[in-house]
């Protein structure tokens, strides 16, 4: 008993050395897949639940990869949720319910700037599937093989979705442009 | 190449996910094309718009040890999905184990003062590397009398060799050991799924203890005691009250 104690606390420890590390990357996708601090961070708390108790089964090279995967998932089991949540919900409440984030962004006085509020917004407005694609690659620079491991959709699918990502945005940036 | 396939892959060239013969052919394509060139620009300038750090969320300060206090707290339910795997731990912890004894045998000589504690990982440590290694028995037979005359000549004295298949210890063969300076005879026994090893040899110094002891060693269980001025040590993994009851049983026969 003492033997498997002292197991569970080695892997703990093993699982905490490869995978906390992680967090900053793993809390900026939830952070943006959940629009505010808190839905993310309890994505973020459950995807590393999730992931501990999976992790004898984790053998291949990438944590990252895999981690990632976890709360990707996550954050999508959350806003599928939410989603069905605020269909029983009056269209009223649902007005209501829609309380602005008050949590400041990165860096709000940096964003003062209006061409980061620009861009930041713009990849707001991006649908979710279209956001993941361009979070992991230009953020996290992740390949097209490992994009499509983490979102679960073939490499093709990657690729089309990054050039559609790529042209919305360019889009809404150039309406925002004209806009002002 | 024409438009529509390096629009098709403009995206892939960008992000170097394409082979050289593509990537050579789409770099061609942009050099002659101008609106596909600003397809390609386009994506330069945004892609420098992101880079931007600041439109990265940093972790909150607090975060990492809040979550690290949630594992500590999940560990117990976990507890339960690793001891239903024990079937697969119990290998990698007896080669843990062995790998343990093995260093320990190469250093515990100079850690350790002489004496019965010097004497518990010897004798552990001997056991454990017979069997990681190939050399587990000099003699393999359940015969007592093909065991005990093997021994002859090799040792200053003649070992007591008895098979006690019938309460489930099961002779399995001898070997000749060189602890502490000293050759000792080692009997192997065999017991379920466990190996005994029994170490005999002559008393080294009749002033010390010589009541019956019992050690825990990296996981493995010793006896000590002595009979008609042989030292015994028997060691084994298998569970403290069945080692005793070898003792006993070795005792019953001896005297």
């Amino acid at each position: 008993m003492v033997l498997l104690s002292m197991m569970d606390q080695d892997q703990r420890t093993r699982f905490e050395n490869q995978m906390l590390p992680l967090m900053p990357e793993a809390y900026n996708l939830a952070r943006w897949f959940m629009k505010n601090e808190s839905d993310a961070r309890d994505a973020v708390q459950d995807a590393y639940l999730k992931a501990f108790r999976y992790f004898e089964s984790f053998h291949g090279d990438s944590g990252r990869a895999w981690l990632l995967r976890i709360v990707r998932n996550v954050c999508y089991d959350a806003l599928r949720a939410k989603e069905s949540e605020r269909n029983v919900i009056s269209l009223d409440e649902e007005a209501a319910a829609e309380v602005p984030d008050s949590t400041p962004g990165p860096n709000i006085l940096a964003i003062q700037n209006s061409t980061k509020l620009r861009i930041r917004e713009a990849l707001e407005t991006l649908p979710l599937e279209f956001r993941t694609v361009i979070i992991l690659r230009e953020f996290d620079g992740f390949s097209y093989k490992e994009i499509s491991d983490i979102a679960g959709v073939p490499v093709g699918t990657v690729m089309s979705r990054l050039s559609r990502a790529r042209q919305q945005l360019a889009v809404l940036l150039q309406k925002q442009g004209e806009n002002e | 190449m024409n438009c529509e396939e390096t629009l098709a892959l403009l995206d892939a060239y960008f992000d170097n996910e394409l082979d050289l013969t593509k990537t050579l052919a789409i770099e061609e394509h942009l050099r002659n094309c101008a609106s596909c060139r600003s397809q390609y620009e386009l994506r330069v300038a945004l892609r420098h718009r992101l880079k931007d750090p600041d439109l990265r969320y940093s972790t909150p300060h607090d975060f990492a040890d809040q979550i690290r206090k949630k594992l500590a707290v999940s560990f117990h339910p976990t507890r339960k999905i690793l001891s239903f795997r024990s079937a697969v731990w119990i290998p990698a912890a007896i080669a843990a184990a062995a790998i343990f004894g093995a260093f320990f045998y190469a250093n515990i000589q100079r850690l350790l003062p002489a004496g019965p504690a010097s004497m518990v990982s010897e004798v552990a440590s001997d056991h454990i590397r017979s069997l990681i290694g190939t050399h587990l028995v000099d003699v393999e037979s359940s015969d007592q009398h093909t065991v005990k005359p093997w021994f002859a000549g090799k040792l200053d004295f003649s070992p007591p060799v008895h098979d006690f298949a019938d309460q489930g210890f099961k002779l399995v063969g001898g070997r000749l050991d060189y602890v502490k300076g000293k050759n000792v005879a080692v009997l192997i026994y065999r017991f379920k799924n466990h190996y005994v090893s029994l170490f005999m040899c002559r008393e080294r110094n009749p002033d010390t203890d010589s009541r019956q002891k019992t050690f825990g060693y990296q996981g493995y269980n010793l006896v000590y005691w002595n009979a008609n001025g042989l030292d015994c040590w028997v060691v084994s993994d298998a569970a403290p009250g069945a080692l005793l009851e070898f003792v006993k049983t070795q005792q019953a026969e001896h005297s």
